[in-house]
């Protein structure tokens, strides 16, 4: 496989959704996503002859992926978690009205993507993996080079804050 | 029951893991209004974000990387290395083995035939050892790239 386009090529198409998800829920810029997508499949094409069959592909490739976001974004100095977490709100009453009545009407999918995006970047990462990839804790640890009880921590923090922000939105727009 | 409500986490957890969920959260969780409530705003979250649009490379972007990799990457130097001396064990081998082949042939003849069937058989259950243990090398480097 080693400098095969052809081969590289396929590799591509076969984690081409997994290093989306990543680079699209770190990155806020079209521009900035496609150069770091570049950057990511050059560097993992590049590397690859240094590849040990030790972790799947595909999670070497979304940890080349997931460090690259973290460069780009260390050099913009934008948050990333334990620097500068959202405040956790507090636990209230509201909170515990039931979202679907909030938001009946209303796609929860989409509103839910809109939300997202106001949690930290490496928050939304850890979301998508385990949500929308399904990969295992211990996956997503390989990718982010995170302890196993880290990724479960930040996860449940995540989630946490993205009912608040959707329970206070609809609280908002009710008043 | 339990009087003090559930922490978040512990309605993730019975959300997300139930069979590691404490008894006493069960317990209370089933007695709770509001800490079931809570449960279902999860549940109904964790339903709706696995079924988030997904962001995907577009086929523009695929088409530039592949334009921007190096093109056709020269054989190392190491591989061409190993090429010759291959070659030059090959012929190490073969080219004695022509020209002594008669005195080859009545070595062979003057050993025993049982020992000759154990020498090859011998063989036969090396190579197959090896070649089972190569089958399953390659089928491990094939689950880890994704390609079976």
């Amino acid at each position: 496989m080693q400098g095969d386009s052809r081969a590289f090529e396929a590799v591509i198409k076969s984690t081409e959704r997994l290093v989306g998800q990543i680079v699209g829920r770190m990155i806020g810029n079209a521009e900035d996503r496609k150069d770091i997508i570049q950057d990511i499949y050059l560097n993992t094409f590049k590397h690859l002859p240094g590849f040990r069959h030790a972790a799947r592909l595909s999670t070497w490739i979304g940890h080349i992926a997931y460090n690259t976001c973290l460069n780009f974004l260390e050099k913009r100095r934008l948050i990333l978690p334990g620097e500068n977490f959202l405040p956790e709100e507090e636990e209230n009453a509201q909170a515990s009205n039931a979202i679907e009545s909030l938001i009946a009407h209303k796609q929860l999918t989409a509103i839910l993507s809109e939300k997202l995006a106001l949690l930290p970047p490496v928050y939304r990462t850890l979301i998508v993996l385990f949500h929308q990839e399904a990969m295992s804790y211990s996956e997503i640890g390989e990718i982010t080079s995170l302890p196993e009880g880290t990724v479960k921590s930040y996860l449940f923090r995540a989630r946490k804050q993205l009912k608040e922000h959707v329970l206070t939105a609809y609280k908002k727009d009710e008043l | 029951m339990n009087h003090h409500h559930l922490s978040d986490t512990d309605i993730q957890e019975y959300v997300l893991h139930r069979e590691n969920c404490r008894q006493e959260a069960i317990a209370h969780l089933d007695a709770c209004d509001l800490c079931m409530r809570k449960a279902a705003n999860y549940s109904l979250l964790i339903e709706a974000m696995a079924l988030m649009p997904a962001t995907a490379v577009d086929m523009e972007t695929t088409a530039s990387i592949m334009a921007r990799l190096p093109a056709g990457r020269r054989r190392s130097r190491r591989d061409s290395v190993l090429v010759c001396l291959l070659a030059m064990a090959g012929g190490v081998i073969v080219v004695p083995g022509y020209l002594f082949r008669r005195s080859f042939l009545q070595v062979l003849e003057n050993v025993p035939a049982l020992l000759l069937c154990l020498v090859v058989a011998a063989s036969l259950v090396i190579l197959l050892f090896r070649g089972r243990a190569l089958l399953k090398h390659y089928q491990r480097r094939m689950k880890m790239l994704e390609f079976s």
